[in-house]
C-alpha cells in the first residue's frame, strides 16, 4: 500500500501520456522548405508533365514504376487542370517550355469544344461536364493574365455562358449537359465542380466585367459557403474544397460577406487539420496502423493549394488577418512534405509523386500549384497573377 | 468577459478548489496543526512552481515535442478528461488512499503537490502559456492558485457533514464544467489551422 499510493497514479499518468502522445499528438514532420526549394520542385514536376506530353497535346495520364501496370484511361477534366498548372508554371516561374506545352494542351481542348446556342463546352464524349469547361476557362484565364493575348476571349466567354446555363436556383450547378438528350442531367451533384465553376466565373468576371459573370459567381459562392455541405451530406464539414478557396480569394476585392469569411475560417481549419494529420505520419508499423498510408500528392497538393489561397484571402481581408501566419505555416508544412516525397531518381520518375508505385498527372498538377503559391506566401507575395509585385 | 477573467475561471475549474479542500483534509487528517502548515506550504509551493514553470515554458515544451499548438491543444483536452474521469466513477473521489508508511509532513506535502500539479494541469498550463502568452497566463493562474491556497487553509475549518457534502458536489459540478471545457478544447484544436 505504501508503494501503491504513488505507483498507481504514476502508472495511470504514464500510460495516459504515452497513449495521447502516440495516438493523438505524435511529432509532426514538415521538412525544411524555402521558397526557392518549392519553386525548384514545381519546375521539376512540370518537366515531368512536359516530357510525357503526346504530339496531340494530351499528357501522360498515369505512369507506373517497375512492377505495376497503369490503366489505359484519360480524363478530360484533369487535362484542363494540368494545362492550368502549366500556365501557372510559365507565368510564375518563367518557363517557356511550360508555356509551349500548355498551349499544346489548349489546342487539344479547342479541338473538343461542343457548340450549343450561345455557349461552348469541353467534351470528349456524349456529355459535357461542368468541371472540364470550368478548368479550361481557368486555364485560358491564366494564359490571358500571363500573355495579355485576347485570341481566346470569345471561347472564354462562351464557356462562362455554359457554366451559367447549368446554374440552379440555389446557386449550385447541374454537373453535366447530356449532348444526346440536349438537356442538363438532373438530380446529380458533384463535390468539387461548384468550386471549380466559382473560381472560373470569378476569373471571367475580372477579365470581362461587362458580361455579368459576377452574378453567377456570387450565387455560387453563397451556395458553397451556406448549402453545399448539407446538399452533399459532407460528414466532416466543411468539405476540403481548394477550388472554393481559390474562388473566394479571387473575389476578396469585390467585398465578401461575413458568411463567406466565416466559411473561409472553417475551411482553413479543415485544411490545417488534414496537413497536420499528414505531417504526423511516420514510416513504421505503429504509425501505419494508426494513420494509414501517405496520401497521394493529388490530395495533399490540393490542401496546400487551398491553404495558399486562403493565405492570400487572410492577408487581404482583415476579418481573417489573425489567421495569416498560421495558414502560411501550415501551407509551408504541407509543401515541405510534398518536396520531401517527390521522386528525385530515375529519368522517367524524377519530378513526380508516386503512391503505391503509380503517379497520375493530377498528382503533379496539384503539387505544382500548391508549391508555386506557397512559395509566394513564404515571400509575402499577395497577388496571384504573374508579373505583378 | 475579459480574456484574463475567462482564463482565471478556466484555471479555477481545472484546479478545482473544492476538490483540493477535500483532498487536503484527507491527506493531512493525521497531522497536527503545526505540521499541516509546514506540509501544506511545502506541497503548495512545489505545485505552484511547477504550474508557473509549465505556463512560462509552454512554447518550449511544444517545440521539444515537435508538435503544433493545435495538436497540443487536442492532447490537452484529452488529458484533462482522463484526469477528471475518476470524479465520476468514485463515490468519494477526493478521499486520498491512506499512506501506510506513517504520516510525515513531507509525504503529505508531496502528495498535495501531485494532486494539484497533475500531468493534466501542467499540460493545460503549458498550453495556455503557449497560446495566450506567458504573462497573460501566469497572472490568472496565480490568482486561481491563490484561491486554491485559501481552500487548503479552510480545509479543517469545515466540519459539518452537510457542508462537506456541499463542497464535494461543488467539486463535482466543477468537474462537469471541466469536461465541457476539455471537449471544447478538443474540437477547437481540431478546427484550428
Amino acid at each position: 500500500m505504501r508503494l501503491a499510493v504513488f505507483a498507481l497514479p504514476v502508472a495511470f499518468w504514464a500510460v495516459s501520456l504515452v497513449a495521447v502522445r502516440v495516438a493523438i499528438v505524435p511529432s509532426e514532420h514538415c521538412g525544411e522548405l524555402t521558397a526557392d526549394g518549392a519553386r525548384t520542385a514545381a519546375v521539376a514536376a512540370s518537366e515531368w508533365l512536359i516530357a510525357g506530353q503526346e504530339d496531340d497535346g494530351s499528357y501522360l495520364y498515369e505512369y507506373a514504376d517497375e512492377g505495376s501496370q497503369p490503366p489505359d484511361s484519360y480524363n478530360i477534366v484533369r487535362h484542363a487542370g494540368v494545362t492550368m498548372s502549366l500556365f501557372q508554371t510559365a507565368g510564375r516561374l518563367d518557363s517557356t517550355e511550360a508555356m509551349t506545352a500548355a498551349d499544346r494542351g489548349v489546342e487539344w481542348m479547342l479541338d473538343r469544344l461542343v457548340p450549343h446556342d450561345d455557349w461552348l463546352a469541353l467534351s470528349d464524349n456524349n456529355e459535357a461536364k461542368l468541371g472540364a469547361s470550368a478548368l479550361m476557362a481557368i486555364a485560358l484565364a491564366e494564359r490571358r493574365l500571363l500573355t495579355g493575348d485576347e485570341q481566346h476571349d470569345e471561347v472564354m466567354k462562351a464557356l462562362g455562358r455554359f457554366m451559367a446555363s447549368l446554374q440552379r436556383e440555389d446557386g449550385g450547378f447541374h454537373i453535366k449537359w447530356l449532348l444526346d438528350e440536349n438537356a442538363p442531367e438532373l438530380g446529380t451533384t458533384s463535390l468539387y465542380y461548384p468550386g471549380e465553376a466559382l473560381w472560373a466565373l470569378a476569373l471571367l468576371h475580372e477579365a470581362f466585367p461587362e458580361e455579368g459573370f459576377d452574378e453567377t459567381a456570387w450565387a455560387a459562392a453563397d451556395f458553397i459557403t451556406l448549402y453545399r455541405d448539407e446538399v452533399e451530406n459532407v460528414k466532416f464539414p466543411p468539405l476540403n474544397d481548394h477550388w472554393g478557396a481559390y474562388g473566394l480569394a479571387e473575389m476578396v476585392e469585390w467585398g465578401l460577406a461575413d458568411h463567406h469569411t466565416d466559411y473561409a475560417r472553417d475551411l482553413a481549419g479543415r485544411f490545417g487539420f488534414l496537413v497536420r494529420a499528414e505531417s504526423q505520419k511516420e514510416d513504421n508499423a505503429v504509425a501505419d496502423a494508426m494513420r494509414g498510408d501517405d496520401r497521394r500528392a493529388a490530395s495533399l497538393g490540393t490542401w496546400v493549394e487551398g491553404l495558399a489561397a486562403l493565405w492570400r484571402l487572410s492577408v487581404e481581408d482583415e476579418r481573417l488577418g489573425d489567421l495569416a501566419d498560421d495558414i502560411e505555416e501550415r501551407a509551408r508544412c504541407g509543401a515541405g512534405i510534398l518536396t520531401d516525397r517527390q521522386a528525385t531518381d530515375g529519368e522517367a520518375e524524377a519530378g513526380a509523386w508516386f503512391a503505391e508505385g503509380i503517379t497520375r498527372m493530377d498528382d503533379q498538377q496539384h503539387a505544382i500549384s500548391g508549391l508555386i503559391y506557397t512559395a509566394d506566401a513564404i515571400d509575402g507575395r499577395v497577388m496571384r497573377e504573374p508579373g505583378r509585385p | 468577459m475579459s480574456e484574463l477573467l475567462g482564463l482565471f475561471l478556466t484555471f479555477l475549474v481545472i484546479l478545482n478548489p473544492p476538490g483540493l479542500l477535500l483532498t487536503w483534509r484527507s491527506l493531512s487528517a493525521e497531522l497536527d496543526a503545526a505540521r499541516r502548515w509546514v506540509s501544506a506550504i511545502g506541497g503548495f509551493s512545489l505545485a505552484t512552481v511547477g504550474l508557473l514553470a509549465a505556463a512560462t515554458f509552454g512554447d518550449d515544451v511544444i517545440d521539444a515535442l515537435d508538435v503544433s499548438l493545435s495538436s497540443f491543444q487536442v492532447g490537452t483536452g484529452l488529458l484533462l478528461i482522463l484526469g477528471v474521469i475518476r470524479v465520476f466513477v468514485m463515490r468519494d473521489p477526493w478521499v486520498a488512499p491512506r499512506y501506510e508508511g506513517g504520516y510525515s509532513e513531507a509525504v503529505a506535502g508531496l502528495r498535495l503537490a501531485l494532486w494539484m500539479a497533475t500531468p493534466a494541469t501542467l499540460v493545460a498550463a503549458a498550453f495556455y502559456g503557449a497560446d495566450r502568452g506567458a504573462l497573460d497566463t501566469t497572472v490568472p493562474l496565480l490568482v486561481a492558485i491563490a484561491v486554491c491556497g485559501a481552500a487548503i487553509t479552510a480545509a479543517h475549518q469545515v466540519t459539518s457533514d452537510a457542508w462537506l457534502l456541499g463542497v464535494r458536489e461543488a467539486g463535482r459540478g466543477l468537474a462537469i464544467v471541466l469536461i465541457v471545457i476539455a471537449v471544447d478544447l478538443i474540437f477547437d484544436g481540431i478546427r484550428r489551422v
